[in-house]
């Protein structure tokens, strides 16, 4: 009776379906997630940096966009104190990185990194993979100039508070200086800028 | 003919992979309004000069009408007429470097010089409208690129802009003079890979200092960057052309290497073996490098990598062989190796933190054939560390068979044994301590790899990680940590064969662990540790050993030697799903061990 009962639970464990693939990232977000192994950053980048998210830019009118990578301190029992800005990229609208250099000079440490509360690691996967659509829907009114439509500045808008949920305490400058005339257009159109 | 060829370099910003789009400049009509109103001005401060000003100026823009309509309607031009009006600003250009100083208006950006290079321009457009494929014919900006610094420096004397501006052309220079020697060079003493790298540095310092100087200034430097594009694009022609050796020479190599073996020349075969893993350390260390040029073209760099892969691949094959050879070796004249098994691991020897980057690797000890290298066949019916410990009761495992806690599943599969185990996870447990710095975990990746193979001693696993450390940076491989461009290079530099790849998917992942050998693996380490914060947190794990479904052949979870813990985890069980995540979060680059 046992035999039977063990049989019939591992045919039914076996034919349990494997989860469905996750959607596929766009260029941009699988380029920021690997850019610290892309090309020029794949010498200058030790690998276990972080990547921040990227930040649009206008360099000579041609929309790039710009983000920087950071090292750590601590380990996992205790919790994490990230550093300051210390490398820097440029990725191209198709996610190619077209400029990676570390920083001279020192960083600093931020205050120590918090967990979110109430918030798992899929839905934090979750909420990155739908900013991305929103970062480059940003990036595109930027870079086209003019008054953003009503519409359009609530987009603008719902990006930045969504952008503003990744960002660490104490990298707000960090992501500011990336791109200044970003972050004031996004002020100038409903959003918020990182903290300063 | 040197006015057209070197304006003609011009025509690479359209046509040029851009690292960066040459700065937006005045227009057409702000350049030839400019251009009049120096005439107006330097007949003031001249009035000798004032006939020759007004000639030249009236000169250019005539030359200008006639090669302005040539783009929109090639039809109207013929190659001779731009060619002539080339030679023509040709002359004038003389003309303009004759004039006295207050005519030049030198202190105002010599706005005739302008006029001249966008007569350049336009001639150039022109050109390539009426002869669409001649101007691959001329690559050299050499001539003009000097004159682009000029104007820049004239409009912005003694500032940061005019010195970036120069230096970028000093480098540019060098790149170019550097590429002319290379490629007279015969195809028996090429320049060597390691000058190449030198280049290509003076290549990216060249256009970094371009790109501050075009900050700086609304002068067009197009020449400039032409000639920086130019001398790339030389470089990567070269460098191209070594690879291509350099793996012609890997196959080749090996191709005479199994034939030997399979004539039964075990002794000339292991002497060649050597000298080609040899061959085979300096092609995998220029496939990294290459890969993260800039300039390089990344599918000839892909390919290159998938080659010296290969041929990793095929040496750990060859290497097989010669192991079986020279086991019952005496008989044949190949005597065993220093380092068979039972042979102490050799200290790291103090001279090996010597030398860049660039410079060789001291080579294996003296050894017909190195065995040390041969890493240990995962045995049969592995076994792996308990993936949740403690008993369990038939019923709890019947229960855990179906369990949506992947663990549980896992654990209770596994001791039903519906699963089993590759690798070899339990033996390769010890190798793994908890990491010193923040920042050693490919170090001490790569130290678990060495001390299974007996390269490195591991009694004092902190002092060798230290070691290892010290000669990681020493060699060039570390600065604040790894860079994806050098994994396992102090593995590489030890002549163990490493097949390396960058962004694979998890498929390819699970194959080279299916193949139980040792696995250095780049991850997301937040879905190892359930950090939740926003960061992406890299970490380099070891990968030792999978479960694997029988029934579907399923691979259910792999197994991880992790220093980033404490304790560190050893032959710890990651369910493939999880793991999936921590792998689909980072750069997915992996080191595979032959």
């Amino acid at each position: 009776m046992r035999k039977i009962l063990l049989a019939a639970v591992v045919a039914a464990a076996c034919s349990k379906k494997a989860p469905p693939p996750p959607p596929p990232e766009s260029p941009l977000q699988a380029a920021a997630r690997s850019a610290s192994g892309a090309e020029t950053c794949a010498r200058a980048i030790p690998s276990h940096w972080s990547p921040s998210l990227p930040v649009p830019a206008l360099d000579g009118g041609r929309l790039v966009y710009k983000m920087f990578f950071y090292g750590r301190d601590g380990v996992p029992e205790e919790g994490f104190t990230f550093h300051s800005a210390e490398a820097d990229a440029t990725l191209d609208e198709g996610g190619r990185v077209l400029a990676c250099s570390t920083r001279a000079g020192r960083s600093h440490f931020l205050p120590k990194s918090q967990p979110k509360p109430g918030v798992t690691l899929d839905e934090l996967s979750r909420r990155e993979f739908e900013l991305y659509p929103q970062i480059q829907d940003a990036a595109q009114l930027y870079a086209k100039g003019g008054e953003p439509a009503p519409d359009a500045k609530k987009r603008v808008a719902a990006m930045a508070e969504a952008f503003a949920f990744f960002v660490e305490d104490g990298h707000g400058p960090d992501y500011r200086a990336l791109s200044p005339g970003f972050w004031a257009w996004v002020e100038k159109n409903g959003g918020r800028a990182p903290a300063k | 003919m040197s006015r057209l060829g070197a304006s003609a370099a011009i025509l690479l910003l359209a046509a040029a992979r851009s690292a960066a789009a040459p700065p937006a400049v005045s227009t057409p009509a702000q350049i030839t309004a400019a251009a009049r109103e120096q005439v107006r001005a330097g007949c003031k401060a001249a009035p000798k000069s004032c006939a020759e000003l007004t000639a030249i100026e009236a000169g250019y823009r005539a030359q200008l009408a006639k090669v302005e309509p040539c783009e929109a309607d090639p039809k109207k031009c013929t190659p001779e007429l731009v060619l002539s009006t080339l030679h023509a600003a040709e002359a004038l250009d003389l003309r303009e470097e004759a004039l006295p100083a207050e005519a030049r208006a030198a202190g105002s950006g010599r706005p005739l010089l302008r006029l001249s290079l966008l007569l350049s321009k336009q001639a150039v457009f022109a050109y390539s409208a009426v002869v669409p494929d001649a101007i691959g014919a001329f690559m050299d900006a050499s001539a003009f690129a000097p004159k682009d610094v000029e104007a820049a420096c004239a409009l912005v004397p003694m500032s940061d802009t005019c010195l970036d501006a120069r230096q970028s052309l000093t480098d540019a220079q060098l790149v170019v003079a550097f590429a002319d020697i290379c490629e007279k060079k015969p195809p028996s003493a090429p320049c060597d890979f390691e000058s190449l790298e030198i280049g290509g540095e003076n290549a990216e310092a060249a256009m970094k200092f371009y790109e501050r100087a075009s900050a700086g200034t609304n002068v067009m430097m197009a020449t400039l960057f032409a000639l920086i594009k130019a001398g790339e694009d030389r470089l990567s022609l070269l460098v191209v052309k070594d690879l291509k050796r350099k793996g012609d020479a890997l196959e080749f190599g090996l191709a005479d290497l199994s034939s030997r073996l399979d004539r039964g020349d075990a002794v000339l075969a292991a002497s060649r073996f050597n000298a080609l893993s040899d061959t085979y350390r300096k092609a995998s260390v220029e496939a990294d490098r290459v890969s993260s040029f800039g300039y390089a073209n990344a599918a000839d760099a892909d390919a290159f990598r998938e080659r010296v892969n290969a041929s990793a691949t095929r040496l750990a094959a060859v290497r097989a062989k010669l192991a079986a050879a020279s086991a019952d070796g005496v008989a044949k004249g190949l005597a065993p190796g220093a380092g068979d098994a039972g042979g102490a691991p050799e200290a790291i020897p103090a001279d090996a933190t010597k030398g860049s980057p660039r410079a060789a690797h001291a080579p294996p000890p003296s050894a017909i054939f190195d065995r040390r290298l041969i890493p240990a066949p995962p045995p049969e019916g592995a076994t792996a560390p308990p993936i949740i410990p403690g008993e369990r009761g038939a019923l709890e495992l019947a229960k855990n068979l179906y369990s949506d806690d992947a663990l549980k599943a896992a654990d209770a599969h596994r001791r039903a044994g519906l699963s089993y185990t590759v690798g070899d996870p339990a033996g390769r447990a010890s190798l793994v301590h908890t990491q010193s710095f923040g920042n050693t975990c490919a170090v001490v990746a790569q130290q678990q790899v060495l001390a299974a193979l007996r390269l490195v001693p591991n009694d004092d696993p902190v002092k060798t990680e230290e070691a290892l450390a010290a000669e990681a940076v020493k060699r060039g491989f570390f600065k604040d940590g790894t860079p994806t461009a050098y994994s396992a290079d102090l593995l590489v530099d030890r002549n163990v064969l490493v097949t390396k790849r960058t962004g694979a998917p998890l498929a390819e992942l699970d194959a080279a662990v299916r193949r139980g050998g040792m696995v250095i693996a780049a991850v997301d380490a937040r879905y190892l540790w359930n950090s939740v914060v926003p960061d992406r947190i890299g970490h380099s794990i070891v990968i030792t050993g999978a479960q694997v479904d029988r029934r579907g052949g399923r691979t259910t979870g792999f197994y991880i030697n992790d220093s980033g813990t404490n304790p560190p985890g050893r032959g710890r069980f990651i369910p493939i799903e999880t793991f999936r995540k921590a792998w689909d979060g980072f750069t997915k680059n992996y080191a595979e061990v032959r």
